[in-house]
């Protein structure tokens, strides 16, 4: 049976809301992005209609938070025992060092890996061509064959796009610079989700954790494919954003039971990275470790069956 | 089949062979089960144990690269594989117990230990991998924003159609989207042609064969049979790529005159100089 410990985690936090949002945003940008493919319309017209449903998911956002802040940010303030608190401001303020110089490392640009990606060059040919997949992002010249629609659906290029033209950032600047950061700074969100999952009751462990992934990713940052590698040199990417933010997000959804985020998480994966018709590694991953911890469950529920068992037999021979 | 099979196998080798993450996944997997330290999180450890098994395994790594469409090479099946996660878990429980006494002589041997385990994850990687490399592609790219950053203010409002080495076509529509080219960077990173059913004609190819020589005749050496059919061609390849489109010609300065001259002359206009280039316009 889980404790109370467990279903204190089960709410939704801060963090959590913040992952909803990103969700929420991508989501509308694939609505708009669809909506200009299909309809046909301007680039302008799309990222002004993205614009729209921002302001809306916006106040939606503020109004939940408001209305529920009760429980999403009081909570978990008397977990941390008074004397454990300098080791954690210590490791904690170790921890932000190493974002630090993950941040400075991003923006400086001196390890962008572009290779199977172009990204900058799609955005850049939406807003000047002021049309989603009117022009070849390579050449700059009109598609003499057209391109897949499993990749013009894919709205990552409309979600970048939109935010050069709100904010007159180069492409290039926020596509390999802003955005990465962004991605890694929310990957520490899902990954301190992932712990909080992981160590519902030991804030010492939690922080213990971060350092570990922070330290990782650094680690990790030599090849491709990597979690360390995508988010520090390719952050911008679909697949970028699953392995760093969704997946840890799924994983630490199905340790606590909460479904309904892990149907986000497999929608959001569909909308920015070609899946199997939509089953990508989020599915796979919630389902794997959904049935491992039935397993386990059903394994433990044995053993505590068989344990009354053996002390009646231990009895009985006494 | 045979050839995903051996795909997964390759692919195990490679990802093995250019770092030791998936081998610290598996160290702190050992630790965590023979130390009794992976029961409050068993399954999650299990799942991590078992994901990272069928990845090694080409039988059960086959049928993964299958459901992530082929599209995409092997170390993409490792996605599933919380593998960062599951260290990570192994790094705090470690840790934790190492840092929980509070005597002093247990405080140092838990700050060598520390030390020690980041030491060996930082050996996992490849301690800032290949910095010469990552230098001169940068210094590219430099080079490249500069020569289209001095061409678009050289020539506001034209709609400039370039024809570049291929280390400025590189990067030329990420720093302008509004040059267009007759062919882009798809036609060396072929990984790229996944985005497009567009396919490049002969004549692009032939252009693009010429300008790697043009490139090459203001180095110090290329081959003389090589050198001989650049000139053959010259007015060729010139007339097919204005043909195309093409606006704007720029090349190393250090191209041999002669090439200059009868540039000039099949082009019907002079040669400027741009920083370390000579720019050809047709307007």
């Amino acid at each position: 049976m889980p404790d109370g410990s467990f279903w204190k985690v089960r709410k939704n936090t801060f963090g959590d809301c913040l992952i909803i949002g990103e969700i929420g945003v991508i989501g509308l940008a694939e609505a708009s992005h669809l909506a200009a493919v299909f309809l046909k319309l301007s680039f302008t017209d799309c990222s002004g209609l993205f614009a729209a449903c921002l302001g809306v998911l916006f106040a939606l956002g503020v109004g939940v938070l408001i209305r529920r802040r009760k429980h999403i940010f009081t909570r978990s303030r008397s977990e941390t025992p008074a004397g454990a608190l300098g080791e954690q401001r210590i490791l904690y303020a170790v921890f932000g060092l190493i974002v630090i110089s993950q941040l400075i490392f991003i923006g400086m640009g001196n390890a962008i890996y572009r290779q199977g990606d172009m990204m900058t060059e799609t955005v850049e040919s939406f807003l000047v061509s002021d049309g989603i997949y009117r022009v070849n992002p390579m050449t700059g010249m009109p598609y003499t064959e057209g391109m897949p629609l499993r990749l013009k659906i894919l709205c990552l290029p409309t979600l970048y796009g939109s935010l050069c033209r709100w904010t007159g950032i180069r492409p290039a600047f926020l596509v390999q610079k802003l955005v990465p950061m962004a991605v890694l700074l929310s990957s520490y969100g899902a990954f301190s989700l992932l712990g909080r999952a992981l160590f519902p009751t030991e804030g010492r462990k939690r922080v213990w954790f971060l350092l570990g992934v922070s330290v990782l990713l650094w680690a990790g940052a030599y090849g491709y494919g990597m979690e360390g590698f995508d988010l520090l040199c390719c952050g911008w990417r679909g697949t970028a954003i699953r392995g760093g933010v969704l997946l840890p997000w799924t994983l630490s959804l199905c340790l606590r039971r909460v479904w309904p985020g892990i149907i986000l998480c497999i929608l959001a994966e569909a909308c920015m990275v070609w899946t199997f018709y939509g089953c990508g590694a989020c599915l796979a991953a919630a389902a794997g470790l959904t049935l491992t911890l039935l397993f386990c469950r059903k394994l433990s529920g044995r053993a505590a069956d068989r344990a009354p068992e053996k002390g009646a037999e231990r009895g009985g021979a006494i | 089949m045979t050839e995903l099979f051996r795909n997964a196998y390759m692919g195990w080798a490679d990802y093995k062979g250019s770092g030791k993450m998936a081998g610290l996944l598996l160290i702190a997997l050992v630790f965590l089960w023979f130390t009794g330290k992976a029961k409050e999180q068993r399954g999650f450890l299990l799942y991590a144990a078992v994901s990272a098994a069928c990845c090694i395994l080409p039988v059960t790594a086959v049928p993964l690269m299958l459901y992530q469409t082929r599209f995409y090479d092997y170390e993409w099946i490792w996605t599933i594989v919380p593998l960062t996660g599951a260290a990570a878990y192994g790094f705090a429980v470690f840790l934790a117990g190492q840092w929980e006494r509070g005597d002093r002589e247990s405080r140092r041997r838990a700050l060598g230990a520390t030390a020690l385990l980041v030491l060996a994850m930082g050996l996992c990687g490849s301690l800032g991998g290949d910095a010469e490399g990552r230098a001169r592609e940068n210094a590219e790219r430099k080079e490249a924003y500069a020569v289209v950053g001095m061409l678009s203010q050289r020539y506001p409002g034209e709609e400039l159609c370039l024809l570049a080495p291929r280390n400025i076509l590189e990067y030329a529509r990420e720093a302008d989207g509004r040059i267009r080219l007759v062919y882009g960077r798809n036609l060396w990173d072929e990984s790229l042609n996944a985005y497009a059913y567009d396919t490049y004609d002969e004549k692009a190819l032939l252009l693009y064969r010429w300008m790697d020589w043009v490139e090459q005749s203001a180095g110090v050496w290329m081959p003389e049979e090589d050198r001989e059919e650049m000139f053959d061609t010259l007015e060729e390849r010139t007339k097919d790529a204005a043909a195309m489109g093409v606006n704007c010609f720029l090349f190393p300065a250090g191209v041999p005159s002669e090439m200059t001259e009868r540039m000039e002359s099949a082009l019907g206009t002079s040669a400027l100089t741009l920083g370390d280039y000579i720019v050809f316009t047709l307007f």
